[in-house]
């Protein structure tokens, strides 16, 4: 199987390498940006079957990104993980078609969850030996 | 009961208030009850990791340093707090779970690996 490819778009770099460390031990194919334009370029290179978009300080940056990487990819699924009070950003989000909406601090099972309901599959990774 | 372990890499994050990820797991009697959860926050913050201590309703923190307003916070919480603690997250989580667990303990695998 193929494995799921999946953006994390986050200011903070510490943050974006520990989810995506963890999400290579899960199975998936991970990789990360700290604004648009190096979400932008990573979406070119990486085509990911889904982006994980931070919303905190910024949350009409993000909105705005998330517009710019569907627009590339129509086909695009988006997860907003959402800092202290952006749950108004939430609500705009999922009106623009984002698929979930997590809270931060981030719990990697949940995560695990939505990756794969978002992708309409039962197991997003490529064996079962693959899960920690 | 319900445990929160700092995290650095394999080991007990050194410092409370450096934590970015904390695992949390539910157990007793030295058994472990459902799957551990891995949190990840996204950025170090002393303030937003008690926030996310009082919110999950832990009633035992595992870390190393932690600022002493913190640990009277805790205290004062009726959380139990082992500070100080040295070595592999998983060997302090067993032994939390089993109430082998001592503040300032360097636990084997540390010790192995100097």
């Amino acid at each position: 199987m193929t494995r799921v490819r999946v953006l994390i778009v986050d200011a903070e770099a510490e943050f974006t390498g520990l989810v995506v460390d963890r999400l290579h031990s899960w199975g998936y194919e991970a990789a990360a940006a700290s604004d648009a334009d190096e979400a932008l370029a990573v979406q070119a290179s990486l085509q990911p079957e889904v982006a994980v978009i931070s919303v905190q300080e910024r949350p009409v940056r993000a909105l705005e990104l998330m517009g710019l990487l569907q627009a590339s990819d129509p086909a695009l699924k988006v997860i907003l993980l959402l800092g202290r009070g952006a749950a108004g950003a939430g609500v705009r989000g999922m009106e623009m078609g984002a698929s979930d909406c997590l809270p931060l601090p981030l719990d990697l099972g949940v995560l695990i969850d939505s990756l794969r309901k978002v992708c309409g599959r039962s197991h997003s990774i490529a064996s079962e030996e693959a899960e920690p | 009961m319900k445990i929160l372990v700092t995290v650095q890499d394999h080991s007990i994050a050194p410092r409370f208030d450096q934590t970015t990820e904390v695992l949390i797991a539910t157990g007793e009697a030295g058994l472990l009850q459902g799957q551990v959860r891995t949190i990840i926050l996204p950025h170090r913050s002393a303030e937003e990791l008690s926030d996310l201590i009082v919110k999950e309703g832990i009633d035992c923190l595992v870390c190393g340093g932690i600022e002493d307003s913190f640990y009277r916070f805790f205290k004062w919480k009726n959380i139990r707090v082992y500070d100080s603690v040295i070595g592999a997250h998983a060997e302090a989580l067993q032994l939390a779970l089993t109430g082998a667990l001592r503040p300032g303990m360097v636990l084997p695998s540390a010790r192995a690996g100097r």
